[in-house]
Protein backbone atom coordinates (compact mmCIF):
# COMPACT_ATOMS: atom_id res chain seq x y z
CA UNK A 1 0.00 0.00 0.00
CA UNK A 2 1.44 3.25 -0.96
CA UNK A 3 1.18 6.51 0.51
CA UNK A 4 -2.14 7.74 -1.65
CA UNK A 5 -4.16 4.42 -1.29
CA UNK A 6 -3.12 4.68 2.50
CA UNK A 7 -4.82 8.09 2.80
CA UNK A 8 -7.65 6.89 0.37
CA UNK A 9 -8.46 4.04 2.66
CA UNK A 10 -7.89 6.31 5.69
CA UNK A 11 -10.47 8.96 4.24
CA UNK A 12 -13.37 5.78 3.60
CA UNK A 13 -12.89 5.05 7.37
CA UNK A 14 -13.63 8.77 8.23
CA UNK A 15 -16.52 8.74 6.42
CA UNK A 16 -18.13 5.48 7.56
CA UNK A 17 -17.27 7.33 11.43
CA UNK A 18 -15.18 4.27 11.96
CA UNK A 19 -11.95 6.74 12.80
CA UNK A 20 -11.95 10.00 14.46
CA UNK A 21 -9.32 13.14 14.52
CA UNK A 22 -8.53 11.87 17.55
CA UNK A 23 -7.48 8.40 16.64
CA UNK A 24 -5.16 9.73 13.95
CA UNK A 25 -3.31 12.31 17.04
CA UNK A 26 -3.22 9.28 19.13
CA UNK A 27 -1.46 7.43 16.68
CA UNK A 28 1.02 10.49 16.56
CA UNK A 29 1.66 11.02 19.76
CA UNK A 30 2.35 7.45 20.89
CA UNK A 31 4.97 6.89 18.17
CA UNK A 32 8.04 5.92 20.11
CA UNK A 33 10.88 8.13 19.45
CA UNK A 34 13.81 6.80 17.22
CA UNK A 35 16.41 4.97 19.59
CA UNK A 36 19.94 4.95 19.51
CA UNK A 37 20.35 2.19 17.59
CA UNK A 38 18.17 3.38 14.68
CA UNK A 39 20.30 6.83 13.96
CA UNK A 40 22.24 6.03 11.06
CA UNK A 41 25.88 4.96 11.69
CA UNK A 42 26.66 8.66 10.36
CA UNK A 43 24.68 10.13 12.96
CA UNK A 44 26.36 7.97 15.72
CA UNK A 45 29.83 8.34 14.68
CA UNK A 46 29.08 12.44 14.39
CA UNK A 47 27.62 11.95 18.25
CA UNK A 48 30.69 9.80 19.54
CA UNK A 49 33.27 12.90 18.03
CA UNK A 50 31.08 15.37 20.02
CA UNK A 51 31.25 13.18 23.01
CA UNK A 52 35.21 12.75 22.59
CA UNK A 53 35.34 16.85 21.61
CA UNK A 54 34.09 17.37 25.17
CA UNK A 55 36.15 15.64 27.03
CA UNK A 56 39.25 17.04 24.67
CA UNK A 57 37.72 20.51 25.89
CA UNK A 58 37.26 19.62 29.25
CA UNK A 59 40.67 18.15 29.63
CA UNK A 60 42.66 21.52 27.86
CA UNK A 61 40.20 24.09 30.40
CA UNK A 62 41.75 22.02 33.35
CA UNK A 63 45.05 22.04 31.95
CA UNK A 64 45.18 25.63 31.10
CA UNK A 65 43.65 26.26 34.87
CA UNK A 66 46.58 24.06 36.42
CA UNK A 67 49.36 25.41 34.32
CA UNK A 68 47.82 28.79 35.98
CA UNK A 69 47.79 27.41 39.35
CA UNK A 70 50.99 25.53 39.03
CA UNK A 71 52.77 29.00 38.00
CA UNK A 72 51.75 31.33 40.81
CA UNK A 73 51.81 28.25 43.54
CA UNK A 74 54.84 28.66 45.03
CA UNK A 75 54.08 32.72 46.05
CA UNK A 76 50.54 31.42 47.33
CA UNK A 77 49.48 31.13 51.18
CA UNK A 78 48.20 27.92 52.69
CA UNK A 79 44.86 28.89 52.70
CA UNK A 80 44.66 30.21 49.10
CA UNK A 81 46.40 26.86 48.17
CA UNK A 82 43.45 24.67 49.72
CA UNK A 83 40.46 27.09 48.24
CA UNK A 84 42.14 26.79 44.44
CA UNK A 85 42.69 23.24 44.76
CA UNK A 86 39.53 22.63 46.23
CA UNK A 87 37.67 25.33 44.11
CA UNK A 88 38.35 24.14 40.87
CA UNK A 89 36.86 20.72 41.83
CA UNK A 90 34.23 22.38 42.84
CA UNK A 91 33.69 24.99 40.57
CA UNK A 92 34.46 22.44 37.95
CA UNK A 93 31.66 20.54 39.07
CA UNK A 94 29.02 23.24 39.32
CA UNK A 95 29.63 23.79 35.84
CA UNK A 96 28.48 20.43 35.08
CA UNK A 97 25.45 20.59 37.25
CA UNK A 98 24.71 24.38 34.81
CA UNK A 99 25.77 22.27 31.46
CA UNK A 100 23.04 18.99 32.44
CA UNK A 101 20.45 21.50 33.36
CA UNK A 102 21.14 23.53 30.23
CA UNK A 103 22.02 21.28 27.57
CA UNK A 104 20.76 17.86 29.16
CA UNK A 105 21.00 15.77 25.70
CA UNK A 106 24.65 16.31 25.30
CA UNK A 107 27.85 14.42 27.09
CA UNK A 108 29.18 18.46 28.16
CA UNK A 109 27.94 17.93 31.54
CA UNK A 110 29.89 14.41 31.98
CA UNK A 111 33.17 15.82 31.13
CA UNK A 112 32.94 18.47 33.50
CA UNK A 113 31.96 15.86 36.34
CA UNK A 114 35.06 13.70 35.31
CA UNK A 115 37.12 16.89 35.39
CA UNK A 116 35.85 17.89 38.89
CA UNK A 117 36.48 14.38 40.11
CA UNK A 118 39.95 14.04 38.51
CA UNK A 119 40.40 17.65 40.03
CA UNK A 120 39.52 16.29 43.68
CA UNK A 121 42.81 14.31 44.45
CA UNK A 122 45.17 17.60 44.28
CA UNK A 123 42.43 19.48 46.99
CA UNK A 124 42.68 16.38 48.64
CA UNK A 125 46.43 15.97 49.19
CA UNK A 126 47.00 19.95 49.58
CA UNK A 127 44.42 19.35 53.07
CA UNK A 128 46.53 16.29 54.14
CA UNK A 129 50.13 18.41 53.35
CA UNK A 130 48.66 21.37 55.94
CA UNK A 131 47.69 19.10 58.21
CA UNK A 132 51.08 17.87 58.13
CA UNK A 133 50.52 13.99 56.68
CA UNK A 134 53.20 13.44 53.72
CA UNK A 135 50.59 13.23 50.54
CA UNK A 136 53.06 11.01 48.85
CA UNK A 137 53.06 8.03 51.72
CA UNK A 138 51.41 4.71 50.84
CA UNK A 139 48.34 5.89 53.27
CA UNK A 140 48.10 9.31 52.71
CA UNK A 141 47.73 7.92 48.74
CA UNK A 142 45.09 5.37 49.92
CA UNK A 143 42.97 7.86 51.71
CA UNK A 144 42.81 10.23 48.96
CA UNK A 145 41.92 7.62 46.73
CA UNK A 146 39.07 6.14 48.59
CA UNK A 147 37.71 9.07 49.61
CA UNK A 148 37.03 10.09 45.99
CA UNK A 149 36.07 6.73 44.97
CA UNK A 150 33.05 6.73 47.73
CA UNK A 151 32.66 11.01 46.51
CA UNK A 152 32.35 9.33 42.28
CA UNK A 153 30.56 6.43 43.93
CA UNK A 154 28.27 9.09 45.22
CA UNK A 155 27.98 11.12 41.94
CA UNK A 156 27.11 8.41 40.35
CA UNK A 157 24.45 7.53 42.37
CA UNK A 158 23.09 11.15 41.83
CA UNK A 159 23.76 11.83 38.08
CA UNK A 160 23.19 8.56 36.37
CA UNK A 161 26.70 9.25 34.46
CA UNK A 162 28.69 6.07 33.42
CA UNK A 163 31.86 8.10 33.42
CA UNK A 164 31.36 8.76 37.21
CA UNK A 165 31.13 5.21 37.56
CA UNK A 166 34.50 4.89 35.65
CA UNK A 167 35.96 7.29 38.29
CA UNK A 168 35.05 5.37 40.94
CA UNK A 169 36.60 2.24 39.98
CA UNK A 170 39.88 3.69 38.63
CA UNK A 171 40.12 5.28 42.38
CA UNK A 172 39.04 2.15 43.99
CA UNK A 173 42.32 0.36 42.16
CA UNK A 174 44.78 3.16 42.73
CA UNK A 175 43.23 2.98 46.94
CA UNK A 176 43.86 -0.60 46.72
CA UNK A 177 47.49 -0.40 45.19
CA UNK A 178 48.26 2.16 47.86
CA UNK A 179 47.19 0.01 50.48
CA UNK A 180 49.08 -3.05 49.01
CA UNK A 181 52.68 -0.51 48.78
CA UNK A 182 51.71 0.37 52.37
CA UNK A 183 52.05 -3.36 53.48
CA UNK A 184 55.10 -4.07 51.19
CA UNK A 185 56.91 -0.82 52.55
CA UNK A 186 56.24 -1.78 56.26
CA UNK A 187 56.27 -5.74 56.23
CA UNK A 188 57.52 -6.47 52.48
CA UNK A 189 61.87 -6.70 53.52
CA UNK A 190 61.45 -10.74 53.71
CA UNK A 191 63.48 -12.33 51.31
CA UNK A 192 61.04 -14.56 50.18
CA UNK A 193 58.71 -11.57 49.32
CA UNK A 194 59.12 -10.52 46.31
CA UNK A 195 56.82 -6.95 45.92
CA UNK A 196 57.05 -6.71 42.35
CA UNK A 197 55.72 -10.28 42.03
CA UNK A 198 52.89 -9.49 44.55
CA UNK A 199 51.95 -6.01 42.70
CA UNK A 200 51.70 -7.84 39.20
CA UNK A 201 49.73 -10.48 40.82
CA UNK A 202 47.36 -7.39 42.27
CA UNK A 203 46.89 -5.77 38.48
CA UNK A 204 46.13 -9.39 37.31
CA UNK A 205 43.48 -9.89 39.94
CA UNK A 206 42.29 -5.96 39.51
CA UNK A 207 41.95 -6.42 35.34
CA UNK A 208 39.99 -9.78 36.41
CA UNK A 209 37.19 -7.16 38.63
CA UNK A 210 37.10 -5.23 35.56
CA UNK A 211 36.27 -7.99 33.25
CA UNK A 212 33.89 -8.87 35.63
CA UNK A 213 32.11 -5.48 36.13
CA UNK A 214 32.30 -5.41 32.62
CA UNK A 215 29.83 -8.28 32.24
CA UNK A 216 27.72 -7.38 35.39
CA UNK A 217 27.73 -3.52 33.23
CA UNK A 218 26.30 -5.16 30.58
CA UNK A 219 22.88 -4.98 30.15
CA UNK A 220 22.72 -1.49 32.63
CA UNK A 221 22.42 2.12 32.36
CA UNK A 222 26.36 2.01 32.50
CA UNK A 223 26.70 -0.51 29.52
CA UNK A 224 28.53 1.89 27.83
CA UNK A 225 32.00 1.65 30.22
CA UNK A 226 31.54 -1.92 28.95
CA UNK A 227 34.19 -1.30 26.24
CA UNK A 228 36.46 0.73 28.33
CA UNK A 229 36.53 -1.98 31.36
CA UNK A 230 37.54 -4.72 29.12
CA UNK A 231 40.13 -2.67 27.51
CA UNK A 232 41.41 -1.42 30.89
CA UNK A 233 41.27 -5.00 32.34
CA UNK A 234 43.29 -6.65 29.49
CA UNK A 235 45.87 -3.82 29.54
CA UNK A 236 46.38 -4.29 33.01
CA UNK A 237 46.70 -8.61 32.86
CA UNK A 238 48.89 -7.75 29.42
CA UNK A 239 51.23 -5.21 31.57
CA UNK A 240 51.46 -7.70 34.81
CA UNK A 241 52.15 -10.89 33.01
CA UNK A 242 54.79 -9.10 31.22
CA UNK A 243 56.33 -7.96 34.14
CA UNK A 244 55.92 -11.56 36.35
CA UNK A 245 58.32 -12.75 32.61
CA UNK A 246 60.89 -10.69 33.27
CA UNK A 247 61.15 -10.24 36.61
CA UNK A 248 61.62 -13.96 36.76
CA UNK A 249 64.52 -15.37 38.32
CA UNK A 250 64.55 -18.99 36.45
CA UNK A 251 64.66 -19.42 32.52
CA UNK A 252 61.97 -19.94 30.95
CA UNK A 253 59.51 -19.44 33.70
CA UNK A 254 56.44 -19.79 33.85
CA UNK A 255 55.04 -17.00 32.39
CA UNK A 256 56.91 -17.40 29.75
CA UNK A 257 54.35 -20.49 28.47
CA UNK A 258 51.36 -18.92 30.02
CA UNK A 259 51.78 -15.44 28.67
CA UNK A 260 51.18 -16.35 24.84
CA UNK A 261 47.69 -18.28 26.43
CA UNK A 262 46.66 -14.77 27.93
CA UNK A 263 47.06 -13.28 24.61
CA UNK A 264 45.57 -16.07 22.92
CA UNK A 265 42.68 -15.03 25.43
CA UNK A 266 42.37 -12.00 25.17
CA UNK A 267 41.96 -12.56 20.89
CA UNK A 268 39.64 -14.93 21.95
CA UNK A 269 37.58 -12.53 23.82
CA UNK A 270 37.90 -9.43 21.28
CA UNK A 271 36.66 -12.49 18.70
CA UNK A 272 33.73 -13.60 21.21
CA UNK A 273 32.69 -10.24 21.99
CA UNK A 274 33.25 -8.66 18.59
CA UNK A 275 35.39 -5.90 20.52
CA UNK A 276 38.31 -4.47 17.42
CA UNK A 277 40.09 -2.94 20.85
CA UNK A 278 40.52 -5.97 22.23
CA UNK A 279 42.00 -7.99 19.24
CA UNK A 280 44.28 -4.76 18.34
CA UNK A 281 45.51 -4.79 22.67
CA UNK A 282 46.43 -8.04 22.12
CA UNK A 283 48.15 -7.62 18.62
CA UNK A 284 50.29 -4.76 20.23
CA UNK A 285 50.99 -6.78 23.29
CA UNK A 286 51.85 -10.30 21.17
CA UNK A 287 54.36 -8.00 19.28
CA UNK A 288 55.79 -7.20 22.10
CA UNK A 289 56.61 -10.43 23.92
CA UNK A 290 57.66 -11.40 20.77
CA UNK A 291 60.59 -9.15 20.62
CA UNK A 292 61.12 -9.55 23.99
CA UNK A 293 61.23 -13.42 24.00
CA UNK A 294 63.26 -13.40 20.73
CA UNK A 295 65.88 -10.90 22.67
CA UNK A 296 66.43 -12.77 25.93
CA UNK A 297 66.19 -16.72 24.35
CA UNK A 298 67.54 -16.59 20.83
CA UNK A 299 69.82 -13.70 20.09
CA UNK A 300 72.73 -15.28 22.02
CA UNK A 301 71.91 -18.91 20.54
CA UNK A 302 71.12 -18.05 17.16
CA UNK A 303 72.63 -14.68 17.12
CA UNK A 304 71.32 -11.02 16.43
CA UNK A 305 70.62 -10.73 12.79
CA UNK A 306 68.87 -14.30 12.45
CA UNK A 307 67.06 -13.35 16.16
CA UNK A 308 65.63 -10.46 14.04
CA UNK A 309 64.39 -12.27 10.81
CA UNK A 310 62.60 -14.20 13.32
CA UNK A 311 60.63 -11.85 15.24
CA UNK A 312 59.74 -9.73 12.02
CA UNK A 313 58.80 -12.63 10.11
CA UNK A 314 56.91 -13.62 13.45
CA UNK A 315 55.36 -10.19 13.48
CA UNK A 316 54.28 -10.07 10.05
CA UNK A 317 52.07 -13.39 10.67
CA UNK A 318 50.89 -11.51 13.65
CA UNK A 319 49.65 -8.95 12.16
CA UNK A 320 48.18 -10.88 9.08
CA UNK A 321 46.37 -13.02 12.09
CA UNK A 322 45.11 -10.28 13.46
CA UNK A 323 43.51 -8.50 10.16
CA UNK A 324 41.81 -11.54 8.90
CA UNK A 325 40.68 -12.06 12.54
CA UNK A 326 38.88 -8.47 12.67
CA UNK A 327 37.94 -8.25 8.91
CA UNK A 328 35.87 -11.67 10.07
CA UNK A 329 34.62 -11.63 13.30
CA UNK A 330 34.99 -8.06 14.89
CA UNK A 331 33.19 -4.45 14.46
CA UNK A 332 34.68 -1.23 15.77
CA UNK A 333 35.05 -0.57 19.37
CA UNK B 1 15.66 -19.56 35.93
CA UNK B 2 16.12 -17.12 38.91
CA UNK B 3 18.47 -18.94 40.71
CA UNK B 4 20.57 -18.81 37.77
CA UNK B 5 20.62 -15.52 37.56
CA UNK B 6 21.93 -14.86 41.43
CA UNK B 7 24.39 -17.27 41.51
CA UNK B 8 25.92 -15.43 38.44
CA UNK B 9 25.53 -12.10 39.87
CA UNK B 10 27.12 -13.64 43.13
CA UNK B 11 30.03 -15.20 41.20
CA UNK B 12 30.51 -11.81 39.48
CA UNK B 13 30.56 -10.07 42.47
CA UNK B 14 33.15 -12.28 44.24
CA UNK B 15 35.45 -11.65 40.60
CA UNK B 16 34.38 -7.69 41.69
CA UNK B 17 35.76 -8.19 44.91
CA UNK B 18 38.91 -10.41 44.33
CA UNK B 19 41.09 -7.56 44.23
CA UNK B 20 40.16 -6.73 48.03
CA UNK B 21 40.10 -9.90 49.18
CA UNK B 22 44.01 -10.02 47.50
CA UNK B 23 45.04 -6.93 49.40
CA UNK B 24 43.34 -8.39 52.66
CA UNK B 25 45.10 -11.99 52.36
CA UNK B 26 48.81 -9.82 52.13
CA UNK B 27 47.44 -7.33 55.24
CA UNK B 28 46.64 -11.09 57.15
CA UNK B 29 49.44 -13.13 56.23
CA UNK B 30 52.44 -10.57 55.51
CA UNK B 31 51.75 -6.89 57.77
CA UNK B 32 49.56 -8.98 60.79
CA UNK B 33 52.25 -11.16 62.02
CA UNK B 34 55.24 -8.85 60.74
CA UNK B 35 53.52 -5.89 63.61
CA UNK B 36 53.73 -8.35 66.41
CA UNK B 37 57.58 -7.93 66.39
CA UNK B 38 58.44 -5.78 69.71
CA UNK B 39 61.75 -4.43 70.30
CA UNK B 40 62.77 -5.11 73.77
CA UNK B 41 66.01 -3.54 74.07
CA UNK B 42 67.22 0.16 73.19
CA UNK B 43 70.17 0.73 70.85
CA UNK B 44 72.52 3.61 69.76
CA UNK B 45 73.00 4.19 66.09
CA UNK B 46 74.76 6.98 63.65
CA UNK B 47 73.06 8.27 60.07
CA UNK B 48 74.85 10.86 57.85
CA UNK B 49 78.61 9.40 58.52
CA UNK B 50 80.91 8.02 55.88
CA UNK B 51 81.60 4.69 57.32
CA UNK B 52 81.62 3.35 60.86
CA UNK B 53 82.85 6.65 63.27
CA UNK B 54 82.12 5.22 66.84
CA UNK B 55 82.58 1.48 67.79
CA UNK B 56 81.68 -0.80 71.25
CA UNK B 57 84.92 -1.48 73.41
CA UNK B 58 85.14 -2.99 76.69
CA UNK B 59 81.22 -2.20 76.68
CA UNK B 60 81.32 1.42 76.52
CA UNK B 61 81.28 3.76 72.96
CA UNK B 62 84.15 4.65 71.70
CA UNK B 63 85.68 6.94 68.20
CA UNK B 64 86.91 4.44 65.46
CA UNK B 65 90.54 5.54 65.36
CA UNK B 66 91.02 6.14 61.92
CA UNK B 67 87.47 6.82 61.02
CA UNK B 68 87.23 10.08 58.70
CA UNK B 69 85.60 12.59 61.29
CA UNK B 70 86.38 16.05 59.52
CA UNK B 71 83.50 18.75 60.22
CA UNK B 72 81.24 17.68 57.17
CA UNK B 73 81.42 13.85 57.38
CA UNK B 74 80.65 13.86 61.25
CA UNK B 75 78.00 10.86 61.61
CA UNK B 76 75.03 12.30 64.12
CA UNK B 77 74.12 9.85 66.79
CA UNK B 78 70.67 8.95 68.16
CA UNK B 79 69.63 6.36 71.00
CA UNK B 80 66.61 4.49 69.56
CA UNK B 81 63.66 4.21 72.68
CA UNK B 82 62.27 0.67 72.03
CA UNK B 83 58.95 1.62 74.52
CA UNK B 84 58.08 4.71 71.79
CA UNK B 85 59.67 3.69 69.01
CA UNK B 86 60.98 7.13 68.43
CA UNK B 87 64.97 7.87 68.04
CA UNK B 88 66.57 11.21 70.29
CA UNK B 89 69.47 12.78 69.52
CA UNK B 90 72.41 11.84 72.19
CA UNK B 91 75.68 13.68 72.33
CA UNK B 92 78.82 11.31 72.50
CA UNK B 93 79.70 12.16 76.04
CA UNK B 94 76.30 11.19 77.24
CA UNK B 95 76.30 7.99 75.38
CA UNK B 96 79.72 7.55 76.41
CA UNK B 97 78.21 6.54 79.65
CA UNK B 98 75.55 3.96 78.20
CA UNK B 99 76.77 0.34 78.58
CA UNK B 100 76.46 -1.42 75.33
CA UNK B 101 76.24 -4.90 73.60
CA UNK B 102 78.36 -4.93 70.44
CA UNK B 103 76.47 -6.02 67.02
CA UNK B 104 74.54 -8.72 66.86
CA UNK B 105 71.56 -10.21 67.99
CA UNK B 106 69.71 -8.33 70.94
CA UNK B 107 69.03 -10.72 74.32
CA UNK B 108 65.69 -11.42 72.56
CA UNK B 109 66.92 -12.35 69.42
CA UNK B 110 66.27 -9.52 67.48
CA UNK B 111 68.54 -8.22 64.66
CA UNK B 112 68.08 -4.43 63.12
CA UNK B 113 69.96 -3.90 59.65
CA UNK B 114 69.23 -1.67 56.35
CA UNK B 115 67.63 -2.74 53.80
CA UNK B 116 66.18 -1.34 50.27
CA UNK B 117 62.28 -1.29 49.35
CA UNK B 118 61.39 -0.80 45.57
CA UNK B 119 60.03 2.43 46.32
CA UNK B 120 56.48 4.26 46.38
CA UNK B 121 53.67 3.41 44.56
CA UNK B 122 52.46 3.97 41.48
CA UNK B 123 55.87 4.13 39.82
CA UNK B 124 58.62 2.37 41.96
CA UNK B 125 60.99 3.99 39.63
CA UNK B 126 63.32 4.87 42.86
CA UNK B 127 64.62 1.98 45.69
CA UNK B 128 64.26 3.54 48.94
CA UNK B 129 66.87 3.03 51.98
CA UNK B 130 65.02 2.12 55.25
CA UNK B 131 66.02 0.06 58.29
CA UNK B 132 64.11 -3.12 59.43
CA UNK B 133 63.71 -4.93 62.31
CA UNK B 134 64.35 -8.96 61.68
CA UNK B 135 63.27 -11.84 63.67
CA UNK B 136 62.19 -15.93 63.07
CA UNK B 137 61.99 -14.96 59.19
CA UNK B 138 59.55 -11.49 60.03
CA UNK B 139 61.29 -8.55 59.28
CA UNK B 140 59.15 -4.80 59.44
CA UNK B 141 60.16 -1.31 59.09
CA UNK B 142 61.77 0.75 61.87
CA UNK B 143 60.61 4.41 61.97
CA UNK B 144 64.41 5.84 62.43
CA UNK B 145 65.38 9.50 62.03
CA UNK B 146 67.05 9.09 58.39
CA UNK B 147 67.66 5.23 56.79
CA UNK B 148 70.61 6.97 54.21
CA UNK B 149 74.10 6.18 56.07
CA UNK B 150 72.50 4.20 58.76
CA UNK B 151 75.36 2.16 60.77
CA UNK B 152 74.24 -0.06 64.43
CA UNK B 153 76.66 0.65 66.48
CA UNK B 154 74.82 -1.37 69.73
CA UNK B 155 72.69 -2.50 71.89
CA UNK B 156 71.62 -0.25 75.33
CA UNK B 157 72.23 -2.35 78.59
CA UNK B 158 72.03 0.02 80.89
CA UNK B 159 72.13 3.93 80.75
Amino acid sequence: MNKHEALAAINVLIHQANLSKQDILTIFNETPAPTPTDTPRAARRKLSLESIAYYIGGGIVLAGLWTLVALNWSDMPVDARLIVSFGLAVMTYLAGVGFERALPRTEAAASLYFVAIATLPVGLATLLDIVVFDPAAALSQAAIAFICAVCAAGLYIYHKKSVLLLAATLYSTWGLAALLSHILEYAGYDADINGVALTSYYFITAGFSYFCLAQLLHCTRAAALTGTLLGLGLVYTLVAGLVLEINATVNPSFWTFFYPALLAGGMYASVRLARNALLVLSTIFLVIYILYVTSRYFSDSLGWPFALMLAGGMIIGTTILAGKLRARFTRPA
Amino acid sequence: MKATLNSRKLALGVGIGLPFLFVLGLYLFIYLPASQLRLDQDFLYTTDGYGAQYEVKQGRLAPVEDSDTSFYNRATLYLFDASTESSHYVSPEDAMQYRLSPTGPSVEGYIVEPASSDGHMPFWVSSEYTVVLQKDGLSRRLPVNKSYGFDFIGWVDAR
